[in-house]
Order: C-alpha cells, then structure tokens, then sequence
C-alpha cells in the first residue's frame, strides 16, 4: 500500500511540477523555446500513467500479486523526499537562470555557418546599429569578417570579467536545455572598468574587430540595462537578421 | 547552488518524456507482442538479428535513457539478448532526430553524420557479438522485492489489456528514474561545482584528445539530440576522430546509463557495457587518425 502511495506521490509532484513550470513561463529556465513542447508530452504521459493505470490490474481470472513485504512508514517517506528532492530543492532555493558558467567556453571564431553568407546584407535598426547577440556577432566574424568594417552593432551581455582596460561580457548560449550550456565571450575595450561591477548587464553599441583571432568590441556607448527576460541566447534564434530589399541598411556605405 | 539545480531540472525535463515514452512502449511491448512475434526473431541467425537490432534504430526511434527500458522488456519477452544490447547502444545514435541534429551542427563537415551513424552501428554489432559469445541468457538482473506480475489473457477486453499496459509502463517508469535520478544528479554534480582548471584540462588537443574528450562526453551527459552542437563548437580544440569518438560514446555510455545499467544488467555484462564501448570508440577514432595523416 504504501509503496503504491510512493509510486503515485512521484508522478503526481512531477505532474504538477511540470505543469507550472509550463504555465508559469517558468521553464525558459531550463529548456530552450523550441524544446519546450517536449514537456507537454510529459505532462501527458505522466497524467496518463496517473489515472489509468494501476485500474483493471488483477481483472484477469489468474491475476495473482506477489505477497508484499512489511512496509516501514519512515522508509518509504525518506525514499519519496529523495525522488522528489528536485522539486523539493526548486521551491526552497528559488534558482534563477544560470550564471558564471566555468565550463567549456566557445571560442569567439566558430566554424562557417552558412546561414551567414559572402554577402549578407545586415539589417541595421533606424539607430544604424544592428541589432545582434553575442553568439550572432561571433557567427558574423566567423563568415564574414569584412562585414565588421561595415557595420556598427548593438549588443547586450553580463560583465564576467574585468581587468584594468577590457571587461569581458558573457553570453549562455543553450542548444536544447540548459544542461548543454555553454558560454560565448566577447571583450570590451574600455578606458577603464572602474565604473562597472562583476554581474551587472550592459548594452553595448560601436564597431567591433578581430585582434590577434580574439572578438572585440570597441564601444562608442556603454548603457546599464535590467536582467532581459530571455537570459540565454537560443542557438536557433541567434542567426543575424538580414536586410529584405527595400529595408533601411543603416550605415553601410 | 543555482547553477546545480537548473542543471539538475533541465537534465531531469529533458530526460522525462524519453523515459515515459520508453516505459509507454515497453509496456505495450509487454501486453501485446506475443510470443509468436518475438519467436521470429530467435529463428534469425544471430548475427543476423544482431544487425536487424542495430538497424532497428531508424525505424524505432528512441533517446538513450527510453532505450534502457524498451530492451529490459525486448529481453524478458526472449528476444536475444545481443540483438536488444545491439538496439540500446545504436537507437540513440542512427535515429532519425539525432542525425538530423548532427546534420545540423555539422554544416561545415556533412560528412560527421555518416561517421557517427556508421561507427555507432559498427560499435552496436561488435558488442552484441560479445554479449552473444559469453552470455545466451542471463544478462538481466532479478529486480528485488515487488514484482508486478500481471497473467496476460489474450480473452480480456481490449480496454483492460490497455490498462495493464499503462500499469506495467508506470511501474517501469518508476524502477528507472531513481536511476535517471543519481546519474542526473551526478553529471549536474560535476557541471555545476568542478573548478575551471578542470575544464582547462580537459580541453586538450593533439593525441590526449580522444580519451579526454570521450571522457567528458560520459562525465557531462548530454543528450543526443544536442551534443553534436557542443562537439561541432569545439572544433578549435579538438580534431575530428577527437569529436567523433565524444559523439560516438556519449549516447552509449554516460553518467546516466551507468547508473541504469547497473540496475538493469547483471555485474559481467555491465562491466563489458562500460568498458567494450570505450576501447573500441577509442581504438577506431585513433584509427582514424592516423588515416587521415
């Protein structure tokens, strides 16, 4: 009986778990946007187990059970709290997205992306900047580095690292989940990075180079911006949008 | 801390509809493959049914934590054991998803996605083969305690039978995801607390790259469907047998699967599952690399 009760009690808290995750917005958390509806069949298939199963067992006329072993209260409480100690540890801790990420960075110069081509022609927003991420800029260089020299950008990013001229901006860029994360880093020029603290986001815009293979930026402004909403940056968003004809190109020449 | 738990919960999120997915066909599997069906299979000549198992992948899709589940159930039904051991190691890799990914990642090098599908099912046949040679039978552990032992009758309703499906389904759910669990909170352990020098280490080149490599893709546990993404992204460091041998093991053996396979398997074969995969990947891609020079 009351290994039953485990057995239900485990499906029933991620059922519920994975539902206000879900409905919360909550799982921008964890799992990329385009992945997201992988929890639904979750969510599905945990209410399935839920309320059909478990009825009609033993309806056959040679339906036998096994004898049940002495339930000891305490044991089966203590092996629920450890099956269900994610969920335990989400609502106790109240984890926010992930930040300061030691593992394997990418290197600024990633391989060719054909998404970015010979000649991309960039969209630039009315303020002749054109709006891209971090992952994005680093795809742009990669492909391209020419269109450095003919854009200026605008970009958004969390200080990770300060030294006495250059601060370093840090980006996580998730495939599926956030378990494949990984950061993308980009130096900043500065006169000096007194003014700006470890963790604090800032928006960048200026014209950004290759030095010694090494992206980066030199800023014509440096602005203090909230927390985005959208903390890490999605592998599949992060393509550079490109002009349409007839669109303004900003300050190419 | 934080780091920690969004890890944990977006390996655990990531993981759960493959899991029930897995436990859903296993207890179909279960109810209505009769014996019939799975005699079939024992009339193939086992090579035969090893490769028919490490090509099963394609048309029977399923992530590397589901596949545990399917081929506990696929043996308890008689099919042979080396041809289910085929199915697990290869399914996560020849599926359809995680070529298309692959395909994805490696625009730059399209040739990635035949070298991964072709070693994998290589990597499949060959520790089938072995599984076959020493152990007929008996490569499953007895699971302790409560069993739920459900007598199928094939004169119940269709809506009963279907019920015992689900019950069987949940009930191997549950068995499995305390395993997810501990290999879940293993990788997350790791991700989340190693120090940078640990990562620095690891990012190695020239001769030491394939053995680190292969070890980071046990030690972080990525699914599938995106490591290709990691791989193709430290293309810098790493060369290509490098990438193809993390490619080839992660879906294969990982912190996860370590810990499902030790519940499901007995000790010898779990010994062979964590150590055949390993030399053999290893041995190809230094193979590899020395062709290509």
């Amino acid at each position: 009986m009351m290994r039953q009760f485990r057995y239900r009690a485990v499906i029933l808290s991620y059922f519920f778990f994975t539902e206000y995750l879900l409905f919360s917005g909550e799982i921008s958390r964890f799992i990329a946007p385009g992945f997201a509806w992988l929890s639904y069949v979750t969510v599905v298939l945990l209410g399935v187990f839920l309320f059909f199963a478990q009825r009609g067992a033993g309806e056959g006329p040679d339906a036998k059970r096994h004898k049940e072993t002495h339930e000891n209260l305490r044991t089966e409480m203590a092996k629920l709290v450890l099956l269900i100690f994610p969920v335990l540890l989400f609502f106790l801790v109240k984890p926010v997205a992930i930040t300061d990420l030691n593992t394997l960075a990418i290197k600024p110069l990633t391989k060719k992306d054909q998404s970015v081509g010979t000649n991309a022609i960039l969209y630039a927003e009315e303020d002749g900047f054109v709006h891209v991420n971090l992952y994005g800029l680093s795809l742009i260089a990669d492909n391209e580095p020419l269109l450095l020299t003919r854009y200026k950008f605008k970009t958004i990013g969390r200080v990770s690292k300060l030294s006495a001229k250059k601060l370093t901006l840090q980006r996580i860029l998730i495939t599926c989940c956030a378990a494949d994360a990984q950061p993308v880093e980009i130096n900043v020029a500065v006169d000096s990075s007194g003014p700006f603290k470890k963790g604090e986001w800032l928006q960048i815009k200026g014209k950004a180079e290759l030095r010694e293979g090494i992206l980066t930026f030199m800023p014509d402004s440096i602005g203090r911006i909230p927390k985005p909403d959208e903390f890490y940056m999605s592998l599949y968003d992060s393509i550079p949008k490109m002009s349409e004809e007839g669109q303004p190109s900003g300050n190419r020449p | 801390m934080n780091n920690f738990i969004i890890i944990l919960i977006s390996i655990l999120l990531e993981a759960l509809p493959f899991i029930l997915m897995g436990a859903l066909l296993s207890g179909l599997i279960e109810v209505f493959v009769t014996d019939s069906v799975t005699a079939r299979m024992t009339s193939f000549r086992t090579v035969t049914s090893v490769f028919i198992g490490s090509l099963m992948g394609v048309c029977l899709p399923m992530c590397e934590c589901g596949s545990v589940l399917v081929v506990r159930r696929l043996i308890k039904k008689r099919v042979p054991p080396a041809a289910a051991i085929a199915y697990m190691l290869s399914a996560p890799i020849i599926n359809p998803v995680t070529l298309l990914s692959t395909y994805t990642a490696y625009g730059w090098f399209k040739k990635m996605v035949l070298l991964r599908a072709g070693l994998g099912a290589v990597v499949a046949v060959l520790i089938g083969l072995l599984i076959h040679k020493f152990f007929r039978e008996g490569v499953l552990k007895k699971r302790g305690g409560y069993e739920l032992n459900i007598v199928r009758d094939q004169k119940l309703p269709f809506r009963v039978k279907l019920s015992q499906a689900l019950t069987h389904a949940a009930d191997d759910f549950i068995s499995i995801f305390s395993m997810l669990l501990i290999g879940a909170t293993a990788a997350a352990l790791f991700k989340a607390f190693s120090p940078p020098a640990v990562f620095v280490f690891f990012q190695r080149g020239g001769w030491l790259g394939i053995p680190l490599f292969s070890a980071l893709a046990v030690l972080l546990s990525v699914c599938s469907e995106s490591d290709a993404f990691i791989a193709s992204a430290l293309h810098n460091v790493f060369d290509i047998p490098a990438q193809l041998a993390f490619l080839t093991l992660g879906p294969m053996l990982d912190l996860k699967l370590l810990v499902m396979y030790k519940k499901v398997f007995t000790g010898k074969v779990f010994l062979i599952l964590c150590l055949a995969p390993p030399v053999v990947i290893m041995s190809s891609c230094f193979l590899l690399r020395w062709a290509l020079r």
